[in-house]
């Protein structure tokens, strides 16, 4: 196997995703859900055959004219609405005006027999936290990884370009992760979430610790054969890992395929992000982090940027 | 000497899974100083909302350019507590995010609109005279003053300068201080030794404290004193002044999962890791033949200490903690996985089965920790993120990954090794390589050619 050689190819592949996922993020944007817009999401199931009709006109009457409706099997509608209105409170505390959650409350019961199996209501003050500290926890959880794989190798030659190389491939990972949702979102709606970020983070925790498995073995080989070229070590390196590599993702590609199948809608998103990033990250640890230590011992890295800079001039 | 310290970590492993067994198996007990466990619905471990069903109300205290005060917050705390018990709820949490937030949950309670109108009153402080008809003011009629929060000025813990002990300091603005002289005087003057009649703070229609006027308070300033510990004269104070000056809330986030909905999550998780267990355990089994079986038993030890441990905290299970589980799982599931392929490649070059078991996991172990330390690392990003934005659905992913990774490393070096080393050692399995991995045997022979070409 020598994947170093062919390393333009695969960084050809990258580039193509990226783009690509940068073109549906422009193109389709996120789909943000009521964790980072504020807003209302509801579960009504009711007890006799309802018509999606029936529930838009009550949400019309409860002065929710633009709300979301999807209907489900068993009489079950998925409800979606702006930021709602609280219930205004005198001096003392004592409601005197209903906020839009009771009216919506009201007018959902005078269609029939319903049962609210969930009811979340989320301020724009949360939303616009959240999507403030989802950035900084990204942000953060770069700097600590770049920190950690410095050190973890910091008898490796040159550890840092470890690091770099480590969060590269991350960074790579999350984007196209990003445009996959932006795909997801236009085609089957699917929301991005608190859940999201979560599944977000935890692609950026695999694919650095699949990263890493792969440098501890160069390391290692690097140690073994002191004569050998970082293009060697690097395919090397690669052949041991892989059968770990693809066994690793299998099993969890099998377990969060299974979720899939059982899991409510509640953390759907997250079992998405985690089927493209696992998928996504075992593919940057073997071919970007690793191949990118052999462009850089190379100097093509240094090659590039010289010329980019040239052209710009 | 190698055999005996196999047969003493066997021990070590049979004592560990057994005390964690039973840790989660016995329904429930009393841990002596630290409390009762097992009152969670399936075997013993404590549910969420979204499991359980229930509701959850995050609220901001005061407003933007009048933060509350820590001994406000405490005292909201303190009203919000007292106004839910009359609720009812079993087990409701009431706790305080960051500096002016507040995280209400309330199992079981789908009435949101009742918890909200009852969460949402401003805290109403009286002062009323307590006719009492017994001497110990067993019966009593509670009788309106007129006096209410609004006349106050403060209210403070003190140290009495003379006996040293801790009272309740209390000031009435001056428009009202005259009323107060009246009102005490008129009680002191026909105060009877059978039934001495009291004076009461009452908040939001409990009484706070009651007390015996044992003289007039003529310049709006007194105190009450009751054999109150330091602490307790604090908490006092500051629910006094809760009633005072109230602090205005504002609802952030609601939300609510019916019981049903819970049931229903709860039911597709648990098939869903339990299909997804089946699979690994299949094909770690086909795959790595012995080393799978060993895995297996090392998976089911580990889910056992992950359980116990959550049980034992306690960790409040979620749908997203679950999922943190799960991935954790995924971990472990890893570190044998690592292990078997470096295994694999001694017995390739033609190790015996007990060297390979040995070097392969020296071999193995460094990517293990390294992995495993970055993924902790990202899990304290990630809880102080979720606390951060009090996102209780990443906080509880956070937790239990980190638990869940922790005891990988743990299952990794204590149990994964142990058996595979026992395994290797039982006569009958030490000369089977085949065993052990899928194709060593075809591979070691093309591994020789090579070697020899």
């Amino acid at each position: 196997m020598r994947v170093a050689t062919y390393r333009k190819w695969f960084f050809g592949f990258s580039a193509l995703l990226v783009l690509l996922s940068a073109a549906a993020l422009v193109a389709f944007r996120l789909n943000p859900g009521i964790d980072f817009t504020g807003g209302a999401a509801i579960t009504a199931v009711y007890e006799t055959e309802t018509q999606a009709q029936q529930v838009a006109d009550a949400l019309d009457s409860a002065g929710q004219p633009d709300a979301i409706l999807q209907a489900a099997e068993g009489n079950t509608f998925f409800i979606r609405l702006g930021i709602l209105e609280l219930d205004e409170r005198d001096a003392a505390g004592t409601v005197t005006r209903r906020g839009d959650e009771s009216r919506v409350r009201d007018a959902l019961a005078a269609v029939g027999p319903v049962e609210i199996s969930s009811f979340d209501s989320i301020s724009g003050i949360i939303g616009a936290q959240n999507v403030r500290n989802a950035a900084i926890a990204a942000l953060v959880a770069s700097i600590v990884i770049l920190v950690y794989v410095t050190w973890a190798f910091r008898r490796a030659p040159s550890p840092f370009r470890y690091g770099v190389a480590a969060v590269v491939a991350l960074a790579h990972d999350v984007f196209i992760v990003l445009g996959v949702f932006s795909v997801l979102g236009e085609t089957i709606n699917l929301e991005v979430n608190a859940m999201f970020i979560t599944g977000v983070l935890t692609t950026i925790g695999y694919s650095v610790n699949d990263t890493i498995v792969v440098f501890d073995r160069l390391r290692e080989n690097g140690a073994r054969y002191s004569g050998a070229t970082t293009r060697e070590l690097v395919n090397l390196s690669i052949r041991e890992t892989i059968a770990r590599s693809l066994n690793t993702s299998i099993t969890l590609l099998v377990v969060v395929a299974a979720l899939m199948l059982f899991a409510g809608p509640a953390i759907r998103p997250l079992l998405y992000v985690l089927l493209a990033g696992v998928a996504v990250g075992t593919y940057s640890s073997i071919f970007i982090a690793s191949l990118m230590l052999v462009s850089w011992d190379e100097g093509e890295i240094g090659r590039f940027w010289r010329r980019a800079r040239f052209k710009r001039a | 000497m190698l055999r005996q310290l196999r047969w003493k970590s066997l021990l070590a492993i049979i004592v560990i899974v057994g005390l964690a067994s039973s840790a989660l198996f016995v329904p429930n007990y009393r841990i002596p100083f630290i409390g009762e466990r097992g009152a969670g619905d399936i075997l013993g471990l404590r549910l969420g909302l979204d499991l359980a069903g229930g509701t959850q109300l995050v609220y901001q205290a005061g407003s933007d350019d009048l933060a509350p005060t820590d001994e406000q917050m405490e005292g909201l705390v303190g009203t919000i507590t007292r106004r839910i018990d009359r609720l009812g709820v079993a087990e409701p949490s009431i706790q305080r995010l960051g500096d002016d937030r507040l995280l209400i949950q309330l199992p079981g309670v789908e009435d949101v609109q009742q918890a909200k109108d009852l969460i949402g009153q401003t805290a109403q402080l009286e002062i009323v005279e307590r006719v009492c008809s017994d001497i110990a003011c067993q019966n009593y009629e509670d009788i309106a003053t007129g006096l209410s929060g609004a006349d106050m000025e403060r209210a403070s813990p003190v140290q009495d300068q003379t006996t040293g002990q801790s009272v309740l300091s209390f000031e009435l603005k001056r428009s009202a201080a005259q009323q107060f002289a009246i009102l005490t005087q008129r009680i002191f003057s026909t105060l009877s030794t059978e039934s001495p009649d009291q004076l009461a703070f009452v908040l939001d229609g409990e009484a706070l404290v009651a007390a015996v006027v044992r003289s007039p308070i003529l310049a709006g300033l007194g105190q009450i004193e009751g054999n109150f510990t330091p602490e307790e004269a604090r908490q006092l104070a500051i629910q006094v002044e809760s009633g005072r000056l109230p602090v205005d809330i504002t609802e952030l986030s609601s939300s609510l999962v019916a019981a049903s909905l819970g049931a229903q999550s709860l039911e597709n998780a648990l098939a869903a890791g339990g299909v997804g267990l089946i699979l690994v355990f299949f094909f770690m089994a086909a795959y790595y033949r012995v080393s799978g079986l060993v895995a297996g038993i090392a998976l089911v030890a580990y889910i056992i200490l992950v359980l116990a441990v959550f049980k034992l905290i306690p960790v409040t299970l979620t749908l997203a903690g679950l999922a943190g589980f799960i991935l954790s799982l995924g971990m472990a599931v890893d570190a044998n996985i690592l292990i078997f392929e470096r295994v694999k490649e001694e017995l390739q070059v033609g190790r015996t089965v007990q060297l390979a078991m040995q070097t392969g996991f020296n071999r193995a172990w460094p990517s293990i920790r390294d992995g495993n330390v970055s993924t902790i690392l990202i899990a304290l990003v990630l809880f102080f993120f979720g606390s951060g934005s009090a996102n209780s659905a990443v906080t509880g992913f956070a937790v239990s990954l980190l638990i869940g990774v922790l005891l990988s490393m743990f299952t990794a070096i204590l149990i994964s090794r142990n058996l595979l080393g026992i395994a290797a050692a039982t006569p009958g399995l030490r000369r089977a390589v085949r065993l052990f991995t899928p194709d060593a045997g075809r591979r070691r022979g093309a591994a020789q050619a090579g070697r020899g070409g």
